[in-house]
Parts: structure tokens; C-alpha cells; sequence
């Protein structure tokens, strides 16, 4: 038994390694050689031990875990036992008190982050947080579609594009100001998305996420092609893009452009949410679950189930239009280069990840996936070279790729059902006899 | 009330339904029996309007449906328990039934339908918070043909209501399906079990690879030889 765990580690480890080596085994090291008055630069392959402390790190990890797993039964044994407790009321109030502060804390920490520290600090991180409140109303509007309805759209960031797209030309051109934009850039994206849904709509799964995909590259291409509207890959000019919000003077007089951005996104997340909220309990979204469930049966209630498909596209893509005309208007400057393939998928990551058709989970979702990332970019690789000198060679960054992938399929392997789920995903994942026991 | 006059349908090139004509009047309950491919299911779907008529009419109550769209049909006054259930089996048995009457808006008499269906079927009122997908076979059954009562059809259509289930479950379901039409539903029942379905039944029409070959009484089909040797196992 022991020697089978052993073999497993081994194995693993292996993997990484055969999986890694080629790409971040061999580096290249720069050397100044100086000869008399004349230096070159003399560049000699070096092996890095990248690869090899990754896979170290995979065998320990295996031993470990195979041998925890004993650990993890009683763990799960003591759980029961506190979720028995709770059942019996005991613990009921204290959890609701708990979860109620968790909230407070989570809202006031949300309202106050652009005033915290130093003004420089601030901006940096207030800009992330712009990045995710934007990434979180990409992730809801695609939840109507791939959460609710079921449809599974691959090329949402096409209506992305879309928004962005109308309202800078529209900015430039005719000097759109930012609050009509708004709403003008939505409705072009929702636009796109009726053309779309009516002749694609009529396929079903896997069609249908193929259609959506070339039309994401379709919408970029053409972007890129249409040199004389959007300046192709050099992109739009600048200066011309109302990048200012018409907000009342005592708002604009007060805190930096940033923060602007910051609580209207936020603005924008909270409505979208308090909206989605309503339709999920309507007659429409209703509808929209009982499509995804079984399309036929949808049909045989008397649902008109295509109509009702292409509404969701339409809101789904009303909420990526206004989502990019907030990014056009906050970067100012972009090229077709910030919608790819990429964006989509990652989108599509964030709902899954998050709990497909939850909208706390899809959040949650969206917040993590933009920050992963952004951790092991930024934060974790500063951390560790200034407390880890030894680390500082390794780079971590060269490992985000990797260690974020990582982070994705263990998190499909242990949590499918998303981190929020909603209730129906937990049926659907077999996780009901828990609930109920719960 | 419901005229099928030499329907043809197809799925894709191949022809399920070759010319098929038939009636079901007020009140009745009228069966399709026939085995398994001779597109009894076919028949049903294209009375619902999911699947295309290639040739020939269908009016129900004097008016033309065959081209109208499936959520048009419903609202008409047809609807149907489907072959295989088809519940939403993520949404509870009170959901489920909400749905079926997602043609109305009637709430109040929703709410007391759903009373009703309830008492055709007391099963379901102990479920009414379970999610769809853990019902038994026979209460999933029972569900379907509750969900299809709640947009309070003119004509309900019944697809193979007895498929996999117990002896035991089926005599319930039918004699459910008994009572139902003696408190004025039309039925319209396609069954394998042409045995239960011709008993239950006021006419009977038997389908042939996409032609009806007999159209009897159900007491006169139950006892000729023909159906006695192909569907009856005698």
C-alpha cells in the first residue's frame, strides 16, 4: 500500500517534469564579456531548476496527501458531527450571526477600499479593482446564458468588443458623452447578440458554442480589418475618448479618476445584480431554467423557447456592451489585441468556477480568477524574494501559467459543483443526499 | 375535436409517418398502439407541433394547427405528458407543476389546480419540495401527467405512460387516467401495453411502420385475432 502511494508520487512527479522541462527547464543566461575596449554579449543555455523543485513539490505533495487521507475522514466525521449539532438548532443563531458580520465586514471593506493608505497604493489597487468589478459583470451577464438558459457561449467578449467599439467611434466621432454611451453601447452589443441568436439559436450544445466562437474571432478580425472606423491594430487615438464621467462637481472635485471607476463599476454590479435577482424569481427565468433542464419538455409547456433563448442572449449581451464601454472610456486607448479568444474562456472559467447559474458563486467566481492570477504576478513573487532570498532564481511568474491551471483542476476535482453552487447544481452534481442530511 | 387527415412527417430523409389519419371526439379516450418505431411517438410530436408536418392537415376543434409553432399549440388546449417524463428534474415537484401552467396567469387557479392535481395524485403532495430528479419512476410518471393537467388542456396526450414501470404503478396510473375522463377529459393515449390500453380505451387504432392498419372499438380490437397475435401475445 505504501509502496503503491510511493509509485503514484513518483509517477506524478515524472509527469510534471516530462510536462514542464521543455518549456521552463532550459533558460538562457547573458553574459557581458568585456575584451580590451570591446564588450559583446555572450548568451550560453543553462539549466533551471524550475522544473525539478516543481516536481519535487508534486512528490511531496503526493505522499502527503495519500497519506493524509485517513486525516481527512475524521475531519469530515468531526464536520458531521458540528452539522448534526447545528441541525439541532444549537449552533443555527451563532452560524447566521457569523455569516451576517462576514457581510458587514465584506460590504465595508468593498465601500472603503479606495480610501485606504497612501494615495499611490490606492490607485493600484483600486484600479484592480475596477479590473475585477468589470470581470464580475462579464461573469453575470454570461450566467444568463450559460448558467440559466444553458447555452454555451464561447465568444462572449465579442460583445465586449461591441461596446467598446460603438462607443469610442461614437465618442470620437460625434462626442458621445459617457451616460447615453452607456446605454447606447449595451444596446448595440444586445444588438449583435438578436443577429447572432436568430440563425445560430436553432442549434443546440456544441454547435452552438462553435458558432459563438467564430463569431467572437470574427468581431475581432473585423475590428482589425476595418482600418478606416477603428484604426485597426494601432487602435483609436486617445485623446478623444471622453474618458471623464459627467458625475455632480462635488464628486469630481473630491477623489482621484480611479475612484470614479471604482464606485461605478461597483454602481454597476449592484444593479445588474439586484435585476438578475428579479428575473430569476419572474416567469422568465422560470422559463430560462426549464430550457436548459430539457428543451422539449420547455416546448411542450408552451414555452416559445426560441424567442426566450434569444432574449437571453440579448441581456447577456447588453451587460458585456456596458461593461466594455466602461472599459473604453476608464483605458482610454486599445487595440482588437484586448479582445482574444483568451477573455472568453476565461470568462466562461470564472462562471463555472464559481458555480454555474449562482450569482454570489459566479462573484466569487470572477474575483478569484482575476486575482489568482494577479497574485502570482505581483504580490507572491515580491513576498518571496524579499523573505526567500533562495526563491528569487525560481520565478514563480514563469509559473502562473501552470500554477493557475493547477488551481483550476483541483478545484474541478474537488469542488465541480462550482464554490457557491446553487441549489440546483448540487442535485445535479450528486451532492443532494448531503444537502439533506445537512 | 382533434383530425388528423393523411399526415406525413419525416425525420430528416427518413419517413416516420406515411399518410396516417385519424379522430379523437369529446370525452373519449382514444389509444395508438403499435410497436416499438412505428411512430407512435412521432405522431404525438407532430400534433404538439415539435415536429414538422410534410404533407397533410391537422385541425383541432375546426381550426388548422398543423403549421402553428408548439407554443401556440399549447395554448390551444393541447398538451402532453411526454414520452420518458421529461420532468425538470432541478426544479421541485411544485415547480414542476408551476411550469405546466406556464400558458396561464391565472395564479389563484393555479394554486387551486394544483389542490386538484394533488388529489388525483396524493403522492405528489408529500413530494411537493423534492426536486423532480429524485422521484421514483412511477411518481415521475405521475408528476408528468400532473404538470400536463396544469395548462388545463382540452386534450391531453398521453405518451407511453406505462413505460418502465411496475405492474402495480401502471394499474394506478391508468385507473388515474380512467378517472380523469369520466370528469370530461379527452385522452389521447399512445401505448405499448395494448392490453391496458385498449381495456381503458373507447376506440383504438393500431400503427404499422408509419401507416394505421386497424381502427376499431377498443373492446372489438382487443378481441380480433390479428391484435390478439401481434400485440397481445395470445
Amino acid at each position: 500500500m505504501y509502496l503503491s502511494r510511493l509509485k503514484t508520487s513518483f509517477l506524478a512527479a515524472v509527469w510534471i517534469l516530462i510536462l514542464t522541462f521543455p518549456l521552463a527547464g532550459i533558460g538562457t543566461r547573458e553574459t557581458k564579456v568585456v575584451t580590451g575596449e570591446e564588450s559583446t554579449i555572450k548568451q550560453e543555455l543553462v539549466l533551471r531548476s524550475g522544473p525539478f523543485l516543481l516536481a519535487g513539490v508534486v512528490f511531496a505533495c503526493g505522499l502527503l496527501w495519500l497519506g493524509v487521507k485517513p486525516l481527512g475522514r475524521v475531519i469530515h466525521a468531526v464536520s458531521r458531527r458540528a452539522r448534526n449539532l447545528s441541525a439541532r438548532g444549537g449552533f443555527m443563531i451563532w452560524k447566521r450571526v457569523v455569516l451576517a458580520g462576514l457581510m458587514l465586514a465584506v460590504i465595508v471593506a468593498v465601500l472603503s477600499m479606495p480610501f485606504w493608505g497612501s494615495e499611490r497604493a490606492m490607485r493600484k489597487y483600486v484600479d484592480l479593482g475596477v479590473e475585477v468589478w468589470l470581470y464580475v459583470l462579464l461573469a453575470l451577464g454570461l450566467n444568463i446564458t450559460i448558467g440559466w438558459t444553458g447555452l454555451l457561449v464561447l465568444g462572449y467578449v465579442a460583445f465586449f468588443c461591441i461596446g467598446a467599439y460603438v462607443y469610442a467611434i461614437l465618442s470620437i466621432q460625434c462626442g458621445l458623452p459617457f451616460w447615453p454611451g452607456l446605454l447606447v453601447g449595451g444596446l448595440s452589443a444586445s444588438i449583435a447578440g438578436i443577429l447572432l441568436g436568430i440563425p445560430s439559436l436553432r442549434l443546440r450544445g456544441d454547435y452552438l458554442a462553435i458558432v459563438t466562437l467564430g463569431f467572437g474571432e470574427t468581431i475581432r478580425y473585423l475590428m482589425q480589418n476595418l482600418k478606416s472606423v477603428t484604426g485597426g491594430m494601432q487602435g483609436l487615438p486617445n485623446q478623444d475618448i471622453s474618458g471623464t464621467i459627467a458625475v455632480p462637481a462635488w464628486i469630481s472635485d473630491g477623489p482621484p479618476r480611479s475612484v470614479h471607476y471604482y464606485f461605478l463599476t461597483l454602481t454597476l454590479v449592484v444593479i445588474v445584480v439586484l435585476l438578475l435577482r428579479r428575473l430569476n424569481n419572474s416567469r422568465i427565468g422560470r422559463a430560462w431554467v426549464a430550457i436548459r433542464e430539457d428543451e422539449v419538455a420547455a416546448q411542450a409547456m408552451g414555452i416559445n423557447t426560441f424567442k426566450l433563448k434569444v432574449l437571453a442572449f440579448a441581456l447577456s449581451a447588453f451587460v458585456a456592451g456596458m461593461a466594455g464601454v466602461v472599459f473604453a472610456a476608464r483605458i482610454g486607448y486599445f487595440t482588437p489585441d484586448a479582445f482574444k479568444f483568451e477573455t472568453s474562456v476565461l470568462v466562461v472559467a470564472m462562471v463555472i468556477l464559481g458555480g454555474m447559474g449562482s450569482i454570489p458563486g459566479v462573484i466569487a467566481g470572477a474575483a478569484l480568477l482575476w486575482l489568482i492570477p494577479w497574485a502570482l504576478r505581483d504580490p507572491i513573487p515580491r513576498f518571496l524574494s524579499t523573505h526567500f532570498p533562495a526563491m528569487e532564481n525560481v520565478g514563480i511568474e514563469d509559473y502562473q501559467l501552470a500554477i493557475f491551471g493547477g488551481i483550476l483542476v483541483l478545484m474541478m476535482i474537488f469542488r465541480p459543483q462550482g464554490l457557491i453552487p446553487s441549489r440546483r447544481a448540487s442535485y445535479e452534481m450528486g451532492l443532494e443526499e448531503e444537502e439533506e442530511s445537512r | 375535436m382533434l383530425v388528423l387527415d393523411n399526415i406525413h412527417s419525416a425525420y430528416g430523409k427518413i419517413e416516420a409517418l406515411k399518410g396516417i389519419s385519424l379522430e379523437v371526439n369529446e370525452g373519449e379516450i382514444v389509444t395508438l398502439i403499435g410497436a416499438n418505431g412505428a411512430g407512435k411517438s412521432t405522431t404525438l410530436m407532430t400534433i404538439c407541433g415539435v415536429n414538422r408536418v410534410k404533407q397533410g392537415t391537422i385541425s383541432f376543434k375546426g381550426e388548422r394547427i398543423d403549421s402553428l409553432p408548439p407554443h401556440v399549440i399549447v395554448r390551444k388546449g393541447i398538451s402532453q405528458a411526454p414520452e420518458g417524463r421529461r420532468i425538470f428534474p432541478r426544479l421541485t415537484v411544485i415547480e414542476n407543476l408551476e411550469m405546466g401552467a406556464f400558458v396561464r396567469t391565472d395564479a389563484e387557479a393555479i394554486g387551486k389546480d394544483i389542490e386538484y392535481v394533488f388529489g388525483l395524485f396524493p403522492i405528489l403532495r408529500e413530494r411537493r419540495q423534492q426536486l423532480g430528479g429524485t422521484l421514483s419512476g412511477g411518481e415521475q410518471q405521475m408528476l408528468a401527467i400532473a404538470r400536463a393537467l396544469m395548462a388545463r388542456p382540452k386534450l391531453l396526450l398521453l405518451d407511453e405512460p406505462s413505460l418502465g414501470l411496475a405492474p402495480i404503478v401502471v394499474a394506478k396510473i391508468f385507473e388515474a387516467i380512467k378517472g380523469l375522463n369520466r370528469q370530461g377529459a379527452t385522452i389521447f393515449l399512445v401505448e405499448q401495453n395494448a392490453r391496458m390500453a385498449l381495456k381503458l380505451a373507447h376506440r383504438g387504432y393500431v400503427l404499422e411502420t408509419g401507416r394505421i392498419t386497424m381502427n376499431d372499438t377498443a373492446a372489438a380490437l382487443l378481441n380480433s385475432r390479428r391484435v390478439q397475435e401481434a400485440y397481445l401475445g395470445a
